[in-house]
C-alpha cells in the first residue's frame, strides 16, 4: 500500500515537473508553429546560470530568477539567428534548425563548462517530508508549487491581458491577426523569449534534484514533447493535464511493469492517444482549413 | 525527351565508373569512411521518399535501419541464413514494419507525425536494449559473417564499397522509376495539397502507406549493409541521434530531388572528417555550419548548386529537368 | 529488333569489360590478419593514438582519460622521450558510437600510422577497434573498458592494465560475504554492457557464495529519475544495494534514495568511486563501500607525485581510475619500447608480455598471456566526506 502511494506521489510530482518544461514548449508551438527541439537546452542554460550564481554566493531564489533572464536573453539570440530568418520557410526546416541549435548548445556548453555534472545547492536539498512512510523531497514540493503558480500565471496572462489576447489571436490565425493590427512578428518574438525563459526557470529549479550537465536537456525535451502532444499543442491547461498523465504512466509503468521498458510504454500510450485523438486529449477536433 | 535519356544513361555510366574505380581504392581509412557515407546516403534516400517526395516527416528512420540490421544480424548468426537471404528478409520485414507503422500514423499531420515516428524510433531502441534474450541487449550481436559474392569475400573494404555503391545505385534507380511513375505523381500531389489530392480521387491513404513501406524497406537494406560491414551491431547505433542525422542529411542535400540526399551525405561526410583536426571545437563548428546551411539554404545544397550552374549556363543538359521542376514549382505556388 | 540486338551486344560487352576489370583489383594492403607487422610511423617521433568519448554524456570520463594520457606523454617528453624520440599523442573523439570509433581508429592506423593505440571508454567499441589494430599488430592498451571478452579474443597485441569485470566482482563478493553482514542485496545497474556485465557477474558469484539477490533494476545512461527503481527496491527491503553504474547516474541514485528516506548499506564498483560521489552526492554517499582500482591516498610516493602533477596541470584532483589507468598505459608502452629498444610492433609486443611487476600508480602490473594484467582491486569506504581504504590486497 505504501509502495502504491509512493508510486502515485512520485508520478504526480514528476508530472508537475514535466508540465513546467512543457509549458514553454506549448506556448512557442501555439504561436510560432515551431516544434522546438532546443527547449531542453534552455533548461540546461537556466541550470548552469543557477550553478555559477550560487557558486558566486548569490542566494538560490535570486539565482532562479536570474536563470529566467539568462535563458530569455540567449533565447532572443537564438531566435534572431536560427528561427527568424526561417519564418517564411516550412515547418520541417524550422524543426531541423531547432535540432541543430540543440546539438550546438550542448557541444558549446561542454566546451565552455566541461562535461562534468555540477551540484547546485538549494536551501531545501537533502530534506524530505515524511507522510506516514511516503517521502517527498522538499525541493520537489517547491517545484510542484512553482510549476502550478507559473502555469496559472501563464493561463491568466493569456486570458486577461492585451498581450495574451494578441498571442491567442496570432496562434489562431496569424494572417487575420495581422490584418486586425496585431504585431504578430513582435508577438512571436516575445512568446519565444517567454517560452524559453520559463524553461530556464524549470532548469534552475531542477538543478538541485538532477544536477547540471551539458546533456541534461535532451531527455527533458522528449518528455516535454510527449506531454505537449498528449495535452494538445499550444494548450496551457493541456500541458498540466499532459504532464500529470505522463508522470503517472511513467511511474506506474516503472513500478509495476518494467523499468527497462518505461520509455517504450510512455511512447506506446502516446501512439494510442495520437491515433484516437490526434489533436490531443483536451483540444476539440477542428476541421482543417482548405 | 531524348536529352533526358542521354542524361539518364550518363548517370548510369558515371555510377558504374564509380563502382569500378572504388574497387581500386587502397586506403583503408578512406574506404571505411566511404562505405559509411554510402550507407548514410542510402538512409537519406529512404527518408527523402517521405520528407521530400510525400511531405511526411520521419524522426524514427533509425528504427527501420536498426530492424534491418538486427534482422540480418540475428538470421545470419542464430539461424545461419545466408547473408543474401537475410538481406532480402530485412527488406521485406522493414517494408512490412513501415506499412504497419503507416497504418495508424499516416492520418497524422506535420509535427504530430514527427513525434509519432520519433516515438517509434525510441520504442524500437528500447526493445533492442532490453529484449536481451533475443537481441543481446546493450552487448549487441557480434561475429556477423561478412557476405560473399560469387566466391569473393566482401570482408575486404574495397569490395564491400563496390557492392554497397551498387546497392545504392539500384536503390536510386528504383526511386527514380517510382518517382517518375503514377505513384510519384500522386505523391507530389499529396505533398502539395493533401485535401485537393483527395478530392481529385487520389487514394491518399494508400499512396502514403506505399511511401512509408518503401522508405522503411530501403532503410532496412542500409541496416543490412551496416551489419554486414561492421560485423557487429549494438543498440546505440540506432538511436534518436541517428534518426536526426538521417533527416538532416536529406534536408541539407535537397529534399524532393533524386541526387540531393547523395550530395548531402557526401558533403556531411567530408565536412565531418575534415574537421577532425579541430579536436574539441570540432562538433561545435560542425553544428554551427549545419544550422547556418539550414538557415541560409533552406531548399538544400543540391538545388542551390544546380540553380547556380544553370545561371552560368554550364549545365545546359540539366535544363530540361530543371524546367520541369520549375513548372512544378509554379504549380505549387499557384495552388 | 535491331535495336534490341544492339542493346544485348552492348550489355554483354559492358559485362565482359566489368568482369575483366573486377579480376584485376585486389584487396587493400593491411586488410588481412596475417599482413606484415612492420614498424610503422616516422622516424622522428613515436605516435600514440588515443580514442575515447570526448563529447556527449560520457565525455566526463573520456576527458579524464585524455588528461591522464597527456600528463604521461608530457612527463616522458620532458625527460627526453624514449630511445631519443618524442612521443606525439593523437587524440580522437569517437562519440561512443561504434561506427565513429571504427572510423577514427582506422584513421589513426592508416593515416597517422600510429605506433600504439589506447582506448576506449566502452567495451563494445574497444572490441571492434582492437580488431583493426590487431591486423597491424599495433600494441593496444585498454585502460578503462572492463568487459571480460576484451582479453578473451585471442589477440596478441592487446593489454589491459585494469582488473576485468569478473575479477572485480569476484573480489567484491568475497569481501562482502566474509567481512560484511549483508546477505540479501539488490542491484541497480546501468543498462549498458558495462553495467549489465558487472551486475551479472556479481549476481552469479554472490548467489554461488550463499547470498541472495532480491532485485535487479536497470536504468538508462543519462536517466535522471530513479524514484521508480528505488521505490521498487525499497519494497523488497534488502540489506544493501549495489550500484553497478557510473558517476553521473550513481550520484543521483544516492541523492534520490536519501530523499526517499532509504537508509541502507550502499556498495558500488570502480566506475562509481573516488572523489566524484563525495562531490556530487554529498552526505548521501556517506558509508558507501566500493571497489577501487586507484585511490589518491597519501603515503605512497608514486601516487602522491602523480596526484600533485595532475593537480598542477589540470587544476583538479584525479577523481577516479580513468586518468590513472590511462597514465599507466602510456608509461607501460614506454617501458615496453625501452625494453625492446626498437619500435617494431612485434618486438614491442614481446617485450610487453615479458613485463613483470611494473610499478604504476595503480599498483604492480604484470601481463598474462592474454594481455590481462594481474592487478588487484582495493576496497574503500566513504567516511565523513573522505575516502578511506578499508582493504588493500598484498
Amino acid at each position: 500500500m505504501v509502495e502504491f502511494a509512493q508510486t502515485l506521489v512520485n508520478g504526480l510530482v514528476l508530472g508537475a515537473l514535466y508540465s513546467l518544461v512543457a509549458l514553454g514548449l506549448t506556448l512557442i508551438y501555439g504561436v510560432m508553429g515551431l516544434a522546438n527541439f532546443a527547449q531542453g537546452e534552455f533548461a540546461m542554460i537556466g541550470g548552469f546560470s543557477a550553478f555559477f550564481l550560487v557558486q558566486e554566493g548569490v542566494s538560490y531564489p535570486l539565482a532562479v530568477v536570474i536563470g529566467f533572464a539568462v535563458a530569455g536573453i540567449i533565447g532572443l539570440l537564438v531566435h534572431l539567428l536560427a528561427f527568424y530568418p526561417l519564418r517564411q520557410s516550412n515547418h520541417i526546416n524550422m524543426m531541423l534548425s531547432s535540432l541543430g541549435v540543440s546539438l550546438f548548445l550542448v557541444n558549446l556548453a561542454q566546451y565552455l563548462f566541461s562535461p562534468n555534472p555540477q551540484v547546485v545547492k538549494s536551501p531545501l536539498s537533502g530534506e524530505s517530508f515524511n507522510l506516514g512512510g511516503i517521502f517527498i523531497s522538499q525541493q520537489r514540493v517547491l517545484i510542484v508549487v512553482i510549476s502550478f503558480i507559473l502555469c496559472l500565471a501563464t493561463f491568466l496572462l493569456l486570458k486577461h491581458t492585451k498581450f495574451g489576447r494578441s498571442v491567442q489571436a496570432a496562434s489562431l490565425d496569424p494572417d487575420t491577426a495581422t490584418l486586425y493590427g496585431v504585431p504578430t512578428k513582435r508577438i512571436s518574438f516575445m512568446t519565444f523569449i517567454l517560452g524559453v525563459a520559463l524553461t530556464g526557470i524549470a532548469g534552475a529549479l531542477l538543478a538541485p534534484v538532477y544536477n547540471v550537465y551539458p546533456t541534461m536537456g535532451i531527455s527533458l525535451t522528449l518528455k516535454a514533447f510527449v506531454v505537449v502532444v498528449l495535452g494538445g499543442m499550444g494548450n496551457v491547461s493541456g500541458a498540466i493535464a499532459g504532464g500529470v498523465i505522463v508522470g503517472l504512466i511513467e511511474s506506474f509503468a516503472g513500478g509495476y511493469i518494467s523499468t527497462g521498458f518505461q520509455d517504450a510504454i510512455v511512447f506506446t500510450v502516446l501512439f494510442v492517444v495520437l491515433i484516437l485523438k490526434p489533436q490531443g486529449i483536451l483540444t476539440k477536433v477542428q476541421g482543417e482549413k482548405v | 525527351m531524348n536529352r533526358n535519356r542521354i542524361l539518364f544513361w550518363t548517370c548510369i555510366l558515371v555510377g558504374m565508373i564509380c563502382i569500378l574505380s572504388s574497387l581500386y581504392l587502397q586506403n583503408l581509412y578512406i574506404l571505411r569512411v566511404a562505405v559509411f557515407a554510402v550507407i548514410a546516403a542510402m538512409l537519406a534516400v529512404s527518408v527523402n521518399l517521405l520528407v521530400g517526395y510525400t511531405g511526411q516527416v520521419s524522426l524514427g528512420q533509425a528504427g527501420f535501419y536498426g530492424i534491418g540490421a538486427y534482422t540480418v544480424g540475428l538470421l545470419t548468426t542464430q539461424w545461419h541464413w545466408s547473408f543474401w537471404l537475410a538481406l532480402l528478409a530485412a527488406f521485406i520485414l522493414t517494408s512490412l514494419t513501415g506499412l504497419i507503422l503507416g497504418l495508424p500514423t499516416t492520418q497524422l499531420k506535420g509535427h504530430f507525425l514527427g513525434i509519432a515516428t520519433l516515438g517509434f524510433g525510441i520504442i524500437v531502441n528500447v526493445i533492442f536494449n532490453n529484449w536481451t534474450s533475443l537481441t543481446g541487449g546493450p552487448n549487441g550481436i557480434r561475429g556477423i559473417a561478412p557476405p560473399e559474392l560469387f566466391g569473393i569475400s566482401l570482408q575486404y573494404e574495397n569490395y564491400f564499397l563496390g557492392f554497397s555503391l551498387f546497392c545504392l545505385m539500384v536503390v536510386v534507380l528504383m526511386v527514380h522509376l517510382v518517382v517518375n511513375s503514377a505513384i510519384g505523381r500522386a505523391w507530389k500531389c499529396i505533398r502539395h495539397d493533401e485535401i485537393s489530392a483527395q478530392v481529385s480521387g487520389i487514394n491518399v491513404y494508400g499512396y502514403k502507406l506505399m511511401a512509408f513501406s518503401l522508405s522503411g524497406g530501403i532503410a532496412g537494406i542500409a541496416g543490412g549493409l551496416y551489419a554486414g560491414f561492421m560485423t557487429f551491431i549494438s543498440p546505440e547505433t540506432f538511436d534518436l541521434n541517428q534518426s536526426i542525422t538521417i533527416i538532416t542529411t536529406a534536408i541539407l542535400g535537397g529534399p524532393g530531388t533524386l541526387f540531393g540526399p547523395l550530395v548531402g551525405a557526401g558533403v556531411l561526410t567530408v565536412l565531418s572528417e575534415s574537421l577532425r583536426a579541430l579536436n574539441e571545437l570540432r562538433l561545435i563548428i560542425y553544428r554551427a555550419i549545419l544550422v547556418t546551411v539550414i538557415v541560409f539554404l533552406p531548399e538544400g545544397i543540391y538545388p542551390f548548386i544546380s540553380k547556380k550552374l544553370r545561371k552560368r549556363g554550364i549545365a545546359s543538359q540539366l535544363k530540361l529537368k530543371d524546367r520541369r521542376r520549375e513548372l512544378d514549382e509554379q504549380d505549387f505556388s499557384q495552388s | 529488333m535491331n535495336k534490341w540486338r544492339l542493346k544485348t551486344v552492348g550489355m554483354c560487352g559492358t559485362a565482359i569489360l566489368v568482369l575483366s576489370l573486377l579480376n584485376a583489383c585486389a584487396p587493400p594492403k593491411g586488410a588481412d590478419q596475417a599482413s606484415s607487422s612492420k614498424s610503422s610511423g616516422s622516424k622522428e617521433e613515436i605516435k600514440i593514438g588515443f580514442v575515447s568519448q570526448l563529447s556527449g554524456g560520457g565525455a566526463l570520463y573520456g576527458k579524464q582519460m585524455e588528461n591522464g594520457a597527456k600528463l604521461a606523454v608530457d612527463e616522458i617528453n620532458k625527460k627526453g622521450g624514449i630511445l631519443g624520440k618524442k612521443i606525439k599523442l593523437i587524440i580522437q573523439d569517437d562519440q561512443a558510437n561504434p561506427s565513429e570509433s571504427v572510423k577514427v581508429t582506422q584513421r589513426l592506423v592508416t593515416e597517422d600510422r600510429i605506433n600504439a593505440w589506447i582506448g576506449t571508454l566502452k567495451s563494445s567499441d574497444t572490441l571492434t577497434d582492437i580488431g583493426i589494430t590487431s591486423k597491424q599488430d599495433i600494441p593496444s592498451f585498454v585502460p578503462v573498458a572492463v568487459a571480460n571478452s576484451i582479453t578473451e579474443s585471442d589477440y596478441t597485441n592487446v593489454y589491459r592494465n585494469v582488473a576485468n569485470n569478473s575479477m572485480q566482482a569476484k573480489m567484491f563478493v568475497d569481501y562482502i560475504l566474509k567481512k560484511q553482514p549483508h546477505k540479501k542485496l539488490a542491484i541497480i545497474a546501468e543498462n549498458t554492457d558495462y553495467g549489465r556485465g558487472l551486475s551479472e557477474d556479481f549476481k552469479s558469484f554472490f548467489e554461488k557464495g550463499g547470498g541472495e539477490i532480491v532485485n535487479v533494476e536497470y536504468y538508462n545512461v543519462g536517466q535522471k529519475e530513479f524514484n521508480d527503481q528505488l521505490t521498487k527496491i525499497k519494497g523488497e527491503k534488502p540489506d544493501g544495494i549495489v550500484i553497478s553504474g557510473l558517476v553521473a547516474e550513481g550520484a543521483l541514485v544516492l541523492k534520490q534514495a536519501q530523499d526517499l528516506g532509504m537508509k541502507t548499506q550502499w556498495y558500488s564498483f570502480g566506475g562509481f568511486s573516488g572523489a566524484a560521489p563525495i562531490k556530487l552526492a554529498g552526505k548521501a554517499a556517506d558509508g558507501m563501500i566500493h571497489t577501487e582500482y586507484f585511490t589518491p591516498i597519501k603515503g605512497d610516493k608514486k601516487i602522491e607525485t602523480f596526484v600533485n602533477a595532475y593537480k598542477t596541470k589540470f587544476g583538479d584532483k584525479p577523481d577516479a581510475y580513468y586518468s590513472a589507468a590511462t597514465y599507466d598505459a602510456v608509461n607501460l608502452y614506454a617501458e615496453g619500447v625501452k625494453k625492446a629498444k626498437t619500435l617494431d610492433n612485434k618486438k614491442v609486443n614481446d617485450a610487453l608480455h615479458s613485463i613483470s611487476n611494473y610499478q604504476g600508480v595503480m599498483g604492480s602490473i604484470s601481463f598474462q598471456e592474454d594481455g590481462q594484467a594481474t592487478t588487484k582491486v582495493w576496497m574503500a569506504q566513504i567516511k565523513d566526506g573522505a575516502q578511506t581504504v578499508i582493504f588493500r590486497p598484498e
